[in-house]
């Protein structure tokens, strides 16, 4: 595919650097990447993409914008947080004024086992930016089964990590954790801190490893996985090999894709939260509930999600019915304020 | 006895006996010991989240440790 000049000239600072080149370039205009959550990492891997010219972004998060996100979270502001924006939407907002040629797709949803292979399906990689393992696993299974390259990547205080996931070839995250490392037995963001330099190398290094891949260069990919501390200047790698008896890349068990592991209360650890789903996929009229809700609590409309105030919880609901129940982090009480003022 | 290279990374580094550290370091043990053993000689509370590898390839708890290999510890991180 011949550039024309207007395209040259953009990305020529790109296209001078030998490995990329107009050809390297060329493929990254035609590449599609599905960036999964929107926080520290998401942002920064999303706005260096568009940047790079990387042809469409899809970009997925469940959560909207708070103020201790903008320490950190590169493509936000104080108006996106007085606005109560969802991140997804915010954040192709910006895109789209720093590259307007390329084209998103922005998804305010929870990734679950109903909609994860829809969403990863009309992409080349997955750059994670989650900030959960059960979220990170749920994509393992989807990318080993569809084929799909993904990059793990994860960051807190001054710590990081990163492995780049060629199913097929190397090793997958099934391979690295073992499945039980659920909610409450790792550190989060939310309950050790981070500082945002750890989070922009994390996402930084993904990026890269990204560009490797979509512009055809794999065999320069980082085969071991990075680990750093910032803090005390430390940079490891650590050679990865692949289990045989793996459950997901070895023996092709992909029980989460199944919802054999599918939570509809899950404590968010650390922010004395739970995000309480509805049973069966379903959407909501914002207007009609703040029409209910408003003689029962203090009820307050953002541009695409409601909040309301009952005593010492708020409940903030979604169109799809998803709520945030903060107050709490208990998943049966948060089921029981979701099934008062939602509905079961 | 055997000796094996021990790293510890991030939040684990603090069991590391000559400092603060990621460097590897030996340590030494009775043959036939497992890595279960050798945590509890690095003093690894048990409710510490982490992954054992040894040689690039994660181990369960029970496993027998040979001579000369690299174990790397790392606890599992979350954040984005």
């Amino acid at each position: 595919m011949e550039l024309d000049f207007t395209t040259k000239e953009r990305y020529s600072r790109q296209i001078l650097f030998p490995p990329l080149g107009e050809k390297g370039q060329a493929q990254l205009l035609k590449s599609r990447v599905a960036v999964i959550g929107l926080g520290a990492l998401g942002t920064v891997s999303a706005g260096t993409l568009a940047r790079a010219g990387v042809g469409f972004l899809k970009l997925v998060d469940r959560d909207y914008i708070e103020s201790s996100n903008l320490q950190r979270q590169a493509l936000f502001d104080e108006e996106d947080c007085r606005k109560l924006r969802p991140k997804a939407l915010a954040a192709a907002e910006k895109l789209k004024k720093i590259n307007s040629s390329l084209s998103y797709s922005a998804l305010v949803e929870d990734i679950n086992h109903r909609n994860v292979e829809e969403i990863i399906r009309d992409v080349d990689l997955v750059l994670d930016a989650t900030d959960n393992f059960e979220t990170r696993f749920l994509l393992n299974e989807a990318c080993v089964k569809g084929g799909t390259p993904w990059i793990y990547g994860a960051c807190v205080a001054s710590y990081g990590v990163t492995f780049t996931i060629i199913p097929g070839e190397t090793a997958c995250l099934s391979c690295y954790l073992p499945d039980h490392t659920g909610p409450g037995t790792t550190v989060s963001c939310d309950t050790a801190g981070i500082i945002g330099p750890a989070a922009n190398i994390v996402a930084s290094l993904q990026v890269t490893e990204a560009l490797k891949i979509l512009s055809g260069a794999r065999e320069d990919l980082n085969k071991s996985m990075t680990f750093f501390d910032l803090w005390t200047n430390n940079f490891s790698h650590l050679e990865l090999h692949r289990q045989d008896s793996c459950p997901v890349c070895g023996k092709k068990e992909f029980a989460r894709l199944a919802g054999e592991n599918q939570q509809y209360s899950t404590n968010l650890c650390g922010r004395n939260t739970v995000q309480v789903l509805p049973y069966t996929p379903q959407q909501i009229s914002l207007e009609k509930l703040k029409a209910l809700l408003a003689p029962l609590g203090e009820v307050h409309a953002g541009e695409h999600l409601l909040t309301f105030k009952t005593g010492p919880y708020e409940l903030v609901i979604f169109p799809d019915a998803r709520t945030l129940v903060k107050g709490t982090s208990d998943p049966k009480l948060a089921r029981s304020l979701y099934a008062r003022y939602i509905g079961t | 006895m055997i000796t094996v290279n021990v790293a510890l990374f991030a939040t684990l580094r603090q069991y590391n006996p000559y400092g603060n550290t990621s460097e590897p370091f030996p340590v030494q043990l009775p043959e036939g010991s497992n890595i279960a053993s050798l945590l509890e000689i690095l003093q690894i509370p048990p409710q510490e989240s982490k992954q054992v590898f040894v040689d690039s390839v994660r181990q369960e708890p029970d496993y027998i440790l040979q001579d000369g290999v690299r174990v790397a510890i790392f606890p599992p991180i979350a954040g984005g």
